[in-house]
């Protein structure tokens, strides 16, 4: 288990420059956006939930096919599969790496992209808050689709197809959520809690719908 | 082979087949199949390319359905070696050794006691190292692996002579501290030891 973890940790510290084009697609989109939108400044702290959340999906999507991809070709998990440690244990081990080496700095980030988008800094950190709550749902639908996908050909175009509209309820309440906390809604509660659900409930059923895909992946 | 008929030494089966029928694809690729390992047994597979070795294997782990007859084996005992190593190009050979025997509940060994030699290649990445050397990498998982039935698909491909030759002594020991080790080759003669069994008087030719 302790192993399992550190192998993860060093291979996501070495495929580094993956996790670093996150970070950089996530500041290039609030950069060009900000710019696109113009001198306006009203219109960009309306628009400011909604484009940091697009950003940080489409900057943590760009991670995903790295998760399971190598493992598959080089019989990594042909081997896991007789392993003591259950697939479930391995799948959460890869959520949770994926989450804290890709996600969590684009939270950390987020109240500084949210300064280009004319954002206070508090605002961009309820804004983080909301990212926070909600990007382990992606991390872990993320990884059940490149499992799902595994061994195809074309998963990459597949993979994207499947994972937007999968995505999509997340987006929603959590774009939602931030711009409620940024106005003081009185209905915040109910939308964060509706974004922590989607997050525990997709975190709860991936580790064992995955290794359920990838045990019938492995078939031959 | 050792066809076992007294079901009252089951204790120390590692392993036994009766009469099974694999398939690749959905194609059934060998038929009649029956042999049992037992302790301390080294049993080699032979026969040519596309004959069903690798499906043989598979089979025996869980991963290729059987289409008919009865198999006994216990996975949790078991280590698959296929010709996906599953070693990560950019870790050292030391931090791949560790995960492996780590994962499966083995121990490493002290710096002398390492294979083909493999003590002086551990702090190397692995993406540097020939197919043979990678081959030796793996391989030296599986010996310290700590698990009893070794199931290994064509081990020696990519090994020189002399380290096949040590391969199969640490196989050999293996066996002797009553472990079971299944193999593949399509080179019998590099195994003088284990009992060899020629698949291809099993194949469904069509």
């Amino acid at each position: 288990m302790k192993e399992l973890f550190l192998h993860e940790w060093r291979l996501s510290r070495q495929g580094g420059s993956r996790f670093g084009m996150a970070l950089v697609l996530y500041f290039a989109i609030g950069l060009l956006v900000s710019l696109g939108l113009g001198p306006d400044r009203s219109t960009h702290a309306l628009m400011a939930p909604s484009i940091l959340w697009v950003g940080a999906l489409l900057s943590s999507l760009l991670t995903l096919d790295s998760l399971l991809f190598r493992d598959h070709d080089d019989g990594t998990i042909e081997r896991l599969i007789l392993a003591p440690v259950p697939m479930e244990t391995l799948i959460m081990i890869k959520v949770l790496t994926h989450w804290v080496l890709v996600a969590l700095p684009l939270c950390l980030v987020t109240p500084l992209v949210g300064l280009m988008m004319n954002l206070d800094i508090y605002a961009g950190m309820w804004a983080a808050l909301t990212l926070c709550i909600g990007t382990p749902a992606i991390s872990a639908i993320g990884i059940f689709v490149a499992a799902l996908t595994l061994g195809m050909r074309q998963a990459h175009l597949l993979q994207a197809v499947l994972i937007i509209p999968a995505c999509i309820p997340t987006l929603i309440f959590g774009s939602l959520a931030a711009s409620q906390l940024m106005t003081d809604s009185p209905s915040i509660e109910r939308t964060l809690a509706a974004l922590a659900a989607i997050s525990l409930a997709s975190i709860g059923l991936t580790p064992f719908c995955t290794s359920l895909l990838l045990h019938l992946n492995s078939r031959r | 082979m050792p066809q076992s008929s007294d079901i009252t030494v089951a204790a120390d089966i590692g392993v036994q087949a009766e009469a099974i029928v694999g398939q690749r694809g959905g194609r059934p690729i060998f038929e009649g199949l029956s042999f049992a390992a037992h302790s301390g047994d080294f049993l080699v597979f032979c026969g040519p390319n596309g004959i069903g070795k690798t499906t043989l294997l598979y089979t025996l782990i869980g991963l290729s359905e059987l289409i008919d007859g009865h198999l006994s084996i216990s996975h949790d005992d078991c280590l698959f070696l296929g010709h996906g190593d599953g070693l990560k190009g950019e870790l050292t050979v030391a931090q791949n050794l560790a995960f492996w025997i780590g994962v499966f509940g083995g121990e490493i060994p002290d710096s002398d006691q390492w294979p083909f030699d493999i003590q002086k290649i551990l702090d190397r990445e692995v993406r540097h190292l020939s197919s043979g050397q990678r081959q030796k990498v793996a391989l030296a998982s599986v010996i310290f692996g700590g698990r009893k039935i070794w199931i290994l698909d064509e081990p020696t491909t990519g090994l020189d002579a002399s380290s096949a030759a040590e391969f199969c002594q640490w196989a050999q020991e293996h066996c002797d501290k009553s472990g079971i080790v299944i193999a593949t080759t399509h080179m019998a003669f590099e195994y003088k030891r284990g009992q060899t069994l020629d698949l291809a008087s099993f194949a469904i030719t069509r």
